[in-house]
């Protein structure tokens, strides 16, 4: 039974809905489902497809690259996301309490909005042989400065930059976390006599707990997409950067639209999938490990 | 996959209370004078003085000449090279994409919003039994990679004529922001009183007239904060537009960009018309991060700060 | 100018395992301005909801002048709801706010703005028109939510706890304001609160209302009188009835417990029966050759004296006018006039009279 109210909202419900969810099921699930369907095939783009089971799956395994890829993926993952948790962490306690504190979180957010490609083309432009990093380096009385963008060294110089972006985001995720909760918690810890560390250990620490959580959740999730700045990073040595910055993403998108050889939309899309996969392994073990009774205050 | 329960920011009066610059319950919360700030406090300084250079160093670049970038990257220009944007605007064209990515990226959030907030509405606020499993339905796209999506929707729009075509893309954009979209604005409607709605059926309106005179009015700031995210996010989008654009009449920023730089390859490397194309993508977002720049922070991480 | 009735009205919730509005019947005559009350869950705003169309009827029907709205469009009831956080449009002027049904209902713009001019008037917000609530008082927007209802001039007005946000001294006064202009357009109100001075002061009369059920219907001083068992009993007066456990004497004309407290009844009960007892504070007062009562705590509210009792088998609270000088520990007497000692069945707590 509904009030004639429910009645009217049921009938004006799909009215409402259709438009979106229509669009984004024939331009957003389908393909997606339609790339698990093309990753069990061969394909180069047009014509026939030929089912050939997982073969796609185990050409890549067999393929450096995508191995390659893969650990980077991964690095990018855990090493990026465990200097960035670090870093605004870090950067949280010290400006719980500082002046400015909305101002410093403005700029530090700012690399946030900006495209992937600009961020790659002025990281790249700083770690040039003879750029601003080498020369700040050389005036600090270091003779030989690394290669920074030679082949073996550049994945790094690409997570460098990636926490400089990433910080500023988690940084304020972090804050926004830090600042609900309560000041009373903190003065009447003060008034116990627990110190600076036992109040972030018996306050700050467990009610930040959720917080925790969801950042690595959307780090996971970001983290996995990443593709422009790779991209952009070395395009100013050719369309493509080198094979040992790649990511699954590059992997993916090399594979489809390298220009070389017919396309392999098979591989292609099975390494898609393998992203997928990923995000969906690693968000259910998180929300495993971070799981906890919902604190509220 | 993201979603459970998102309580959102408390709302009154049209105006969503939320860590509003620095909030009370922080101040002074923990005085830890010790050896966090000590350390911390020059190097929160050092890391914000960096960025902040970074970004001074762009634009004396983009008004340097190429020699000068590279041998005294300190200095200020011997004499303002304005000629870079000239050449980037011109030559790069850089002219063509503003105009199309102006179009695109304005067309996109109006599009996105029109399609999103009727969904939105009706999934926060109706109790209507696939109402849940629907919203769960559009925010498991948030997860979902480009890559995952690209390769048939290059084969089927292909097929159609919208492969190199902005209405292709516009199409392409407006699907792929409603995950995000709905996600965003379930969260905003559902933290609307519900007395408003009631107020509004016993005033005699119907569920379409409340929706339209009563609750959108009253998400305005939500669907602002969403049009500028939205706006940004097409700004810079750089994988679809790669892929699914082909001629240079058709490009947008990101990738003209990208070509611009290819480009410098084969020719003399213009260094300072680079530095001119970056300014052109980033000059305007930070015109209106200056501007907003709350709005913007506060709607990016919104969802993780409950 | 309406009566309204509700006939035998249900309401279930899904999946609640009692019904939050059971069977309920109340009529009530047009022009009243009948207080429905009870704490939290009683179903008290459920009704309301039912009766503006809101909230479904699972059963039974309600009737405004004679014909059953219970399936009815809110927009077709011809009611108007006051709501508790006001639900003012926080995005249209007051103005605008005012004339928001007429604006829905297609009326002409010169009929609208005169009609609103008129209820603004009435409440004294003429100079406010052109704000936005926002720019408001507490008190102002209770008014403007007010002259929403007035300007549609509608066959009943509802209120839903629409004094609770406001701070004390303003609730007495909107109070009052309320109670006049009802009486002044003489429009069937029905108003629901959880506090039962608001409803002592405001109604013609009360519903009293716990876990969905109608305990009591009646005017204020009846309610206050001839409570029909002990629940009104507690819930309307304050401080609280005292309620004494213990059984009718031999003589039927007296109470007595296992402690030895001993007080006479007005008329005769059945001897032997368990019953409970309850004296209101204020009916409690020093005697002599009273029960025996040891003073625990003297609260002094000025006007008079709160002050709690050690009796026979509990405590006892009084409230006296006199000033005593009591101190914590002394022993005084106590008593009741047999008039003001209400007797309640031991076992369900019903009133029971005792035969004259």
């Amino acid at each position: 039974m509904d009030t004639p109210i429910q009645k009217e909202q049921k009938r004006i419900y799909w009215w409402f809905l259709a438009p979106a969810a229509i669009l984004y099921t024939v331009f957003f699930v389908v393909p997606a489902l339609g790339t698990l369907w093309i990753s069990f095939n061969k394909w180069p783009g047009a014509g026939d497809m030929r089912w050939v089971g997982i073969r796609n799956y185990r050409i890549m395994y067999h393929d450096p690259v995508f191995w390659l890829s893969f650990v980077n993926t991964l690095k990018i993952l855990f090493i990026v996301g465990g200097a960035t948790f670090l870093i605004s962490f870090g950067l949280m306690m010290v400006l719980r309490d500082m002046m400015g504190r909305s101002f410093v979180r403005s700029v530090l957010f700012f690399p946030n909005i900006l495209s992937g490609v600009v961020i790659a083309i002025l990281w790249g432009f700083l770690f040039q042989a003879d750029g601003l990093v080498n020369q700040f380096l050389m005036l600090a009385g270091m003779d030989n400065p690394p290669k920074w963008l030679n082949e073996n060294m550049m994945i790094n110089v690409v997570m460098l930059g990636l926490i400089w972006v990433s910080t500023g985001f988690y940084t304020t995720i972090l804050m926004a976390g830090a600042d609900r909760i309560p000041k009373h918690l903190y003065e009447d810890c003060a008034l116990a006599g627990a110190g600076t560390f036992q109040k972030f250990r018996f306050v700050t620490l467990p009610l930040m707990w959720e917080v925790f959580g969801i950042a690595a959740v959307l780090w996971t999730i970001s983290s996995i997409k990443i593709f422009e700045f790779i991209l952009a990073f070395a395009g100013a040595v050719g369309f493509l950067p080198p094979v040992k910055t790649w990511n699954l993403a590059l992997y993916s998108y090399a594979e489809a639209f390298s220009g070389e050889g017919t396309p392999r939309y098979g591989t292609a899309s099975a390494s898609a999938v393998v992203m997928l996969l990923l995000v969906v392994v690693l968000v259910l073990l998180l929300r495993r490990a971070m799981r906890r009774e919902t604190l509220q205050f | 996959m993201l979603l459970r329960k998102m309580p959102w920011p408390a709302f009154r009066g049209g105006v969503p209370t939320q860590g509003a610059g620095a909030p009370a319950g922080a101040a002074k919360a923990s005085d830890n004078a010790g050896p966090v700030k000590l350390i911390g406090l020059p190097l929160t300084w050092a890391f914000v003085a960096f960025n902040i250079f970074v970004l001074v160093w762009m634009v004396m670049s983009s008004l340097k000449t190429s020699s000068e970038i590279f041998e005294v990257p300190w200095n200020l220009p011997e004499v303002i090279q304005w000629e870079n944007f000239v050449i980037a605007w011109r030559d790069g064209n850089f002219s063509r994409a503003v105009l199309n990515t102006v179009l695109l990226t304005i067309g996109t959030a109006v599009a996105t919003i029109a399609v999103a907030a009727p969904a939105a509405y009706v999934l926060s606020r109706f109790k209507v039994v696939s109402a849940s499993p629907m919203t769960m339905y559009f925010a498991i796209g948030i997860g979902i990679p480009a890559q995952l999506v690209i390769l048939p929707l290059y084969a089927i729009m292909n097929q159609f004529g919208m492969v190199n075509s902005l209405w292709g893309l516009w199409v392409l954009y407006v699907a792929t922001s409603l995950p995000f979209a709905v996600f965003f604005l379930t969260g905003f409607f559902a933290s609307l009183p519900g007395e408003l709605e009631e107020a509004a059926m016993l005033d005699g309106a119907s569920a379409f007239q409340t929706f339209r005179i009563i609750m959108l009015p009253l998400a305005r700031s939500g669907i602002v904060t969403l049009a500028i995210l939205n706006t940004i996010a097409h700004w810079n989008e750089t994988i679809f537009a790669l892929v699914f654009l082909q001629t240079d009449d058709r490009m947008t920023l990101s990738v003209t960009l990208l070509n611009f730089m290819k480009a410098m390859q084969y020719n003399n490397a213009n260094w300072g018309g680079l530095f001119a194309g970056v300014c052109i993508l980033v000059l305007p977002v930070l015109a209106i991060y200056l501007w907003l720049g709350r709005q913007i922070i506060e709607g990016m991480t919104l969802g993780a700060d409950k | 100018m309406a009566t309204i009735e509700f006939r035998n009205v249900t309401r279930h919730f899904p999946g609640t395992h009692r019904a939050a509005v059971e069977h309920l019947n109340l009529p009530i005559e047009d022009g009243e301005f009948v207080v429905l009350v009870g704490p939290s869950g009683c179903g008290k705003s459920t009704s309301l909801r039912m009766l503006s169309g809101l909230e479904l009827v699972d059963s039974g029907e309600i009737l405004i002048d004679g014909k059953d709205i219970s399936r009815a469009r809110p927009s077709e009831r011809d009611v108007a709801m006051v709501f508790q956080n006001y639900a003012l449009y926080p995005h249209m002027t007051v103005a605008d706010n005012m004339g928001f049904h007429l604006r829905i209902a297609k009326r002409p713009k010169s009929e609208i703005r005169q009609k609103v001019e008129i209820a603004a008037e009435k409440l004294g917000l003429t100079p406010f028109l052109d704000r936005y609530p926002r720019n408001l008082s507490g008190g102002q927007r209770q008014r403007v939510a007010m002259g929403r209802a007035i300007v549609r001039t509608p066959k009943v007005y509802l209120f839903d706890e629409p004094l609770s946000n406001l701070d004390a001294k303003l609730r007495v006064q909107m109070r009052g304001e309320i109670k006049k202009l009802q009486g002044e357009l003489g429009t069937t109100t029905v108003y629901v609160t959880h506090d039962q001075i608001e409803a002592m002061t405001m109604a013609d009369r009360i519903a009293v209302m716990s876990e969905g059920k109608l305990e009591q219907y009646g005017t204020p001083t009846e309610l206050y009188d001839r409570p029909v068992n002990t629940f009104v009993a507690g819930f309307i007066g304050s401080p609280g009835m005292n309620f004494i456990e213990g059984a009718i004497d031999a003589d039927g004309g007296h109470f007595h417990n296992d402690a030895g407290l001993r007080l006479a009844l007005d008329g005769t009960f059945t001897p032997g029966r368990k019953v409970t007892i309850g004296i209101r504070p204020e009916h409690l007062r020093l005697a002599e050759d009273g029960f025996g009562a040891n003073v625990d705590l003297v609260e002094p509210t000025g006007a008079e004296e709160m002050i709690v009792f050690d009796i026979p088998g509990g405590q006892a609270t009084a409230s006296l006018r006199e000033r005593n000088n009591l101190r914590k520990g002394q022993k005084v007497g106590l008593t009741a006039a047999p008039g003001h000692v209400h007797v309640f069945c031991g076992e369900n707590g019903n009133r029971l009279e005792g035969r004259t």
